[in-house]
Order: structure tokens, then C-alpha cells, then sequence
């Protein structure tokens, strides 16, 4: 395979893609195959050097939007599809073709609200994890609040306090120092979940990719 | 290698490549091979990654009558880099406490 075969071959797997991104990986092995071959190999050898094209498409794909990624899936599952049944029936092919669009829309009112269904489960786990993390902070907020105030109470009013103004500091001080300990906490629970987020993204990714790099 | 692990090993390789000077895709896997394993396709990612956290910028030289993609660590890279160096202490230090174990057996 010379280089133009190999970028071609990548165009055609990326072609999901948004183009920007096509462009940005094609220009890349471009540019590495012609350094390969100013070193000396063929562009035969500096192509093969590469590695195989499954690894390298699953490599770009892992960083691919997910939406993207669902596209050529669903792509690769009908042309392979197509391609078992295209020589024994050429023009049933496409009545079926037909009827699955004609499903697909008379289905409209089945498909989509599960679609819906779908796309609301997963927000409301992100609100739930994220309300978590939200909570978490507020009560570090809230214990620093509590406590300056209190503290600013007892040095400046401390005849609205109805109990004395040692017990007043001495409380209002507690409050701040749990406040410190709930921060990093917070901090803690925020980045994990942020972490958690992109974990559950790149689970979800390899799954579509799934099979064929395992 | 665990999977997580090895990402963040092979990120900071990579800074730590720019961090000794500018470089291209080509160089940067012919200077990491023999001590890091790493190949272009595997690069490509952690470049595109690092790019999109600010870690580096890109810009293009032109070279025989073609483009090519140079890569500069940014301040946030090296504060990164800076960052990786603390973590892996901890690593180091988990390692030795480990190896200990396995001595004692």
C-alpha cells in the first residue's frame, strides 16, 4: 500500500467525522510518512511501519465525539449487511430499504419517546452525581458562613447573643474549622466526579467501537 | 500496563519531550523508541488531547515544499509536568512499600 492508498484507506474510515477533524488526523500520517520516507524507507515500508488500520482508526476514534462514533457504527453494521445480500437479491434490497424507512417513520411515536426516555435517565443521573457535589459545597459554604457571622456577632453585638460571648467565638471558631475540613471534600467529591464523567464516556466509546479492537 | 496508568505516563513522556525543545510527530516517537513504547498512532491522540487541555500549541514550519506540524509546551504544560513529577513521589514511594511485601514473603 503506497501513501496515497493509506490516506485514502483513513479518509474512508474516518469519513463519520466531522471534516476538520478528517483533515487534521490525514495530514498528520501524511506528514509522518513523508519524514518516514526522507529517512530513507519506501513509502511501501513507511506505511507498513504504521501498524495495522484498525488500531490506528481506534486510536482517533477513542477521542471521537460520541455521536460520530454511533454514526459509522451504524454505517458499518449496513454495508456489511448490504454487502451479504446484494449479490443473491439486488432489487429486494431496496423495497426493503423502503419499508425500513417507512417503519422507521409510522414507529415515530414508539422509538422516540424511548429515545427520550434514554436521554433523560442519563441526564438525571449527571443532575443527581452533580447535585451531590453541589450539596457537598454548599454545607462547606454554609458552615463558613454560619460561623463568620456568629464570630462577627459576638466581637460587634454581643448583646444580641442569649448566651455569652466565650461560648459565642468558641462555637463560631468550631464552625469555621469544620468548614475547612468540608472544602477539600468538596473539592475531593467535585473531581471525582468530573473524573467519573469522562470515565463513563471513554466506557461508553469502547463499547461502540467494541469488538473489532478487542 | 494499566490502561489509566500508562495514559498519564505516556502524556507526560511527551512533555517532557517539549519540554527539552520544540518538536515534530516524526522526532518525537524516534526520540522516545528504545525507552518509551510509543508509535505514531498511538501518539496522535495524546497530541490532539494535550491540545485540547492547553498543554501545547501548534504551529507549521514549512519543510521541502511541505507543511509540518511543530509542537510548543505551554506554561500549563509544564505546570502539568511540574505536577506529574509531585504524583509520582507518591508513586515511588507506594512502589518501595510494595516491593518490601514481596521481599518479606
Amino acid at each position: 500500500m503506497n501513501k496515497k492508498d493509506f490516506l485514502d484507506a483513513l479518509r474512508r474510515e474516518l469519513r463519520n467525522l466531522p471534516e476538520a477533524e478528517i483533515e487534521k488526523s490525514v495530514s498528520y500520517y501524511s506528514e509522518i510518512i513523508d519524514d518516514t520516507v526522507e529517512n530513507g524507507l519506501t513509502e511501501e515500508q513507511a506505511v507498513t511501519a504504521l501498524g495495522p488500520m484498525d488500531k490506528i482508526v481506534g486510536q482517533i476514534m477513542l477521542d471521537a465525539p460520541i455521536n460520530a462514533l454511533v454514526m459509522s457504527k451504524i454505517n458499518q453494521r449496513r454495508e456489511q449487511r448490504e454487502a451479504v445480500q446484494a449479490p443473491e437479491q439486488p432489487q429486494k434490497k431496496r423495497s426493503r430499504s423502503v419499508l425500513s424507512t417507512i417503519l422507521i417513520i409510522i414507529g415515530f411515536p414508539i422509538w422516540f419517546p424511548l429515545l427520550v426516555a434514554f436521554g433523560a435517565i442519563v441526564l438525571s443521573l449527571y443532575v443527581v452525581l452533580w447535585s451531590l457535589v453541589i450539596c457537598v459545597f454548599a454545607v462547606a459554604v454554609s458552615l463558613a458562613a454560619a460561623g463568620i457571622l456568629l464570630l462577627v456577632a459576638a466581637l460587634f453585638f454581643p448583646g444580641t447573643l442569649p448566651f455569652g460571648i466565650v461560648f459565642a467565638v468558641g462555637a463560631a471558631l468550631i464552625l469555621i474549622g469544620l468548614a475547612f475540613l468540608v472544602f477539600p471534600l468538596a473539592k475531593l467529591c467535585a473531581v471525582g466526579s468530573a473524573k467519573l464523567t469522562a470515565a463513563i464516556a471513554r466506557g461508553f466509546k469502547a463499547l461502540i467501537i467494541g469488538g473489532k479492537r478487542k | 500496563m494499566d490502561l489509566q496508568l500508562k495514559r498519564g505516563l505516556l502524556d507526560a513522556c511527551v512533555l517532557s519531550v517539549l519540554a527539552r525543545g520544540d518538536s515534530y510527530g516524526y522526532k518525537m516517537v524516534r526520540d522516545m523508541t528504545g525507552r518509551v513504547e510509543i508509535s505514531e498512532s498511538t501518539l496522535y491522540p495524546i497530541l490532539k488531547r494535550l491540545e485540547a487541555a492547553g498543554c501545547l500549541t501548534v504551529y507549521s514550519v514549512e519543510h521541502n515544499g511541505r507543511l509540518r506540524r511543530f509542537y510548543s509546551i505551554t506554561e500549563r504544560g509544564r505546570i502539568r509536568l511540574n505536577e506529574f513529577m509531585k504524583d509520582w513521589q507518591e508513586v515511588v514511594s507506594a512502589y518501595n512499600f510494595i516491593k518490601e511485601g514481596c521481599e518479606n514473603e
